[in-house]
């Protein structure tokens, strides 16, 4: 028996907007500065508009216009809360990247949108950049009346191939902050580029791909997301034929099986963009795949691909099995639907950053409490109060049952786990970890749920009930403080999360 | 697997018009914001008096996009600080009645921490709120200053009884 391997799915993707968490274009209209186009679409009627314009011409300030909205002018909801009228109303519209792609090793550019009813006398833009094998900070002073503004990188900060995440802030002089996140794929300035990952992933950096046991069909699965990227101005047309290998002590060790598949349909990389799919590879018993993910041991997958022109690209990363631990998320009280789906990528989020070190998830099971059941613990108060959730509560499986709360009402903490590590038997008052569901409302008014937050404080209570106890170091998932946490897990971590008793080998 | 990152220095501007951000960028990372209670431990970063101003604007800024993430670092800050502005801050947090209801639960315990007497006269407004969760949270702060026997609200079960399974989620 052999290794077969497949394309699943396949799509062109562009180059800005990478991860599917991006900021979205934030849509508020300065109402000094905007043309009647734009505040006949905002108000939806061009006398509205035209009492704004008016207004501004007799030279209202930000107070009088403010003072004549108040006054009875009707505006819907919608217009409210897109009209920027109040100093608070400060934020990033958007932030572009100007000729729609960044290349590899090159100076790149950002262009960033102020929204800022004040007039402030300066304000200060950072970028947090992080790419697959650094990050660093670039700051710009903006001068008064300036609303957009372009963050120019020289060649020494250029960026690698592959994804790159730019977290934005503007701040004001008296300390107020906007914030935006902008990712894109850096394309090969070469330029012809092929980037393994592991399917699902979102994260910016390097890690493994998983081999991933089929218990029913007694079988490995492999799943890896392959990107080729076109850095040049015109279409690139691959070789429908594509080779694949896997390896023992990487590329150039022990060939440990081989074979080709058809990369069918669409083989286009469009100018400056990507094209994007998931290959599967399914290794049955017998198969020299089979046989090291069984032994727990290393391997290396490499796709090679070829243009017709000639050109050859090929990409590789690790692939091993990899430990993993179950959850179940119990939501304690009501969520709306949009913080329900919020919920589970912030569950999402969490899983990316546990792959990150080499652990996964076996599973997440999703579980409600109703309010009417959970009482007074739908808001924790106290830990006695928590203690009585866990006592009443739990989920008969060797996962870890995750409570998530309407709110945590005790003192300035957002999350606890009951012991470290966590005990082995639903049973007594220590077994699980509570969550503050971390809410707000977003732009449309609706109620949210901050998954930056929420993903990595999961993680960290998580973490406890595997044996972590707090850290001091900024950017660490243990750190105990939400601010200062990060997605780090170190190797002395990994190896204590190892050792848990509900890990197993997926 | 995780790589070992390259250096790359950053392009930071030094200019004493940015004191009051600077300010503000080391109470959101230092500070830390809201934290686990394992352990216990908060406020490792020393808060100045002073802070207050920049706080206050940490909790009207109204960016959607920074989801409520500068609002419940203000309030953890200002419940450390316990001062009379601290106070105001948080009465007007509690009583936003545009913000997560969360949200709003934070700033009231926060408010609870720095004047209790204050805690308790905020709870009486919020006792009669259109949100249950912020209702919920005010007849418990009233009920722990012995005032106002609220509506009881049914305890779960206790150690002495068998636990209960939550029922699968549909949605």
């Amino acid at each position: 028996m052999a290794t077969t391997a497949r394309v699943r799915a396949k799509s062109v993707h562009d180059p800005v907007g990478w991860r599917d968490d991006d900021s979205p274009t934030h849509v508020l209209v300065d109402p000094r500065r905007a043309g009647r186009p734009e505040l006949v679409a905002l108000l939806g009627e061009d006398a509205t508009a035209r009492w704004m314009q008016s207004r501004r011409r007799k030279g209202a300030g930000l107070e009088a216009l403010q003072e004549a909205v108040g006054q009875g002018r009707r505006l819907s909801a919608r217009a409210r809360r897109r009209l920027a009228l109040e100093p608070e109303q400060f934020a990033i519209a958007d932030v572009r990247v100007p000729d729609g792609f960044v290349h590899s090793d090159r100076p790149w550019a950002l262009e960033v949108d102020l929204v800022d009813p004040v007039e402030s006398p300066l304000h200060l833009v950072t970028v947090d950049v992080t790419s697959t094998d650094s990050s660093f900070t670039v700051e710009t002073l903006v001068g008064p009346g300036e609303r957009t503004v372009r963050v120019e990188v020289d060649r020494t900060r250029a960026l690698p191939i592959g994804p790159a995440t730019f977290e934005v802030s503007a701040y004001r002089v008296d300390g107020s902050k906007a914030v935006f996140r902008r990712s894109v794929f850096v394309l090969p300035s070469n330029p012809l580029s092929l980037s393994l990952g592991p399917n699902g992933a979102r994260v910016t950096g390097t890690w493994s791909a998983r081999g991933d046991y089929i218990e029913g069909a007694d079988r490995f699965e492999t799943d890896l997301a392959v990107t080729i990227a076109n850095g040049d101005r015109a279409d690139v047309t691959l070789d429908r034929r594509v080779q694949w290998k896997f390896w023992d002590g990487g590329v150039g060790g022990t060939l440990v099986e081989q074979g080709t598949f058809a990369w069918g349909g669409n083989n286009v990389v469009p100018r400056y963009g990507t094209l994007n799919g998931t290959v599967g590879f399914s290794s049955p018993p017998g198969s020299g795949v089979y046989d090291r993910y069984h032994r727990k041991e290393d391997m290396t997958v490499e796709l090679i691909m070829s243009a017709i022109d000639g050109r050859t690209i090929s990409g590789t990363i690790t692939c091993r099995v990899m430990e993993a631990f179950g959850v179940n998320i119990i939501k304690v009280g009501s969520f709306t639907p949009e913080e329900h789906n919020d919920l589970y990528a912030a569950v999402d989020g969490m899983q990316v950053i546990y792959e990150a070190r080499d652990v996964t998830l076996r599973g997440v099971q999703r579980y409600i409490i109703s309010d009417a059941q959970a009482g007074s613990t739908t808001v924790l108060n106290s830990e006695s109060e928590y203690r009585d959730l866990l006592r009443a509560w739990s989920v008969p499986n060797d996962f870890i049952d995750v409570f998530v709360v309407q709110s945590f009402a005790w003192d300035t903490y957002n999350g606890y786990a009951g012991d470290i590590p966590g005990p082995l038997s639903k049973t007594g008052d220590k077994d699980g970890v509570a969550v503050d569901k971390s809410g707000f409302v977003d732009a449309a008014g609706k109620k949210r749920l901050n998954t930056d937050v929420l993903g990595p404080l999961i993680g960290h209570e998580v973490g406890h009930y595997l044996g972590l106890e707090h850290v001091s170091t900024n950017g660490w998932l243990m750190n105990g403080d939400t601010g200062s946490r990060g997605p780090t897990i170190s190797y002395d971590e990994y190896q204590t999360i190892s050792g848990f008793g509900w890990m197993v080998f997926e | 697997m995780t790589s070992t990152p390259k250096r790359v220095r950053s392009v930071r501007i030094d200019d004493e018009r940015l004191a009051v951000i600077r300010r503000r960028q080391a109470i959101d990372v230092r500070f830390g914001g809201p934290s686990c209670a394992v352990d216990g431990e908060a406020g490792r970063f020393s808060l100045r008096p002073s802070d207050v101003a920049i706080l206050d604007v940490m909790a009207r800024e109204r960016d959607p996009l920074a989801g409520g993430r500068p609002q419940r670092t203000a309030y953890a800050a200002l419940a450390e600080l316990a001062t009379l502005e601290s106070a105001e801050v948080l009465v007007t947090a509690a009583g936003d009645e545009r913000a997560h209801p969360g949200l709003r639960v934070n700033a009231l315990v926060a408010l609870q921490r720095v004047s209790p007497g204050l805690g308790r006269l905020m709870a009486e407004q919020l006792g009669k709120d259109k949100d249950a969760v912020v209702r919920g949270v005010a007849h418990a702060t009233l009920a722990a200053h012995g005032l106002h026997a609220p509506a009881p609200r049914p305890r779960t079960a206790r150690a002495t009884t068998a636990k209960r399974t939550p029922r699968r989620d549909p949605s």
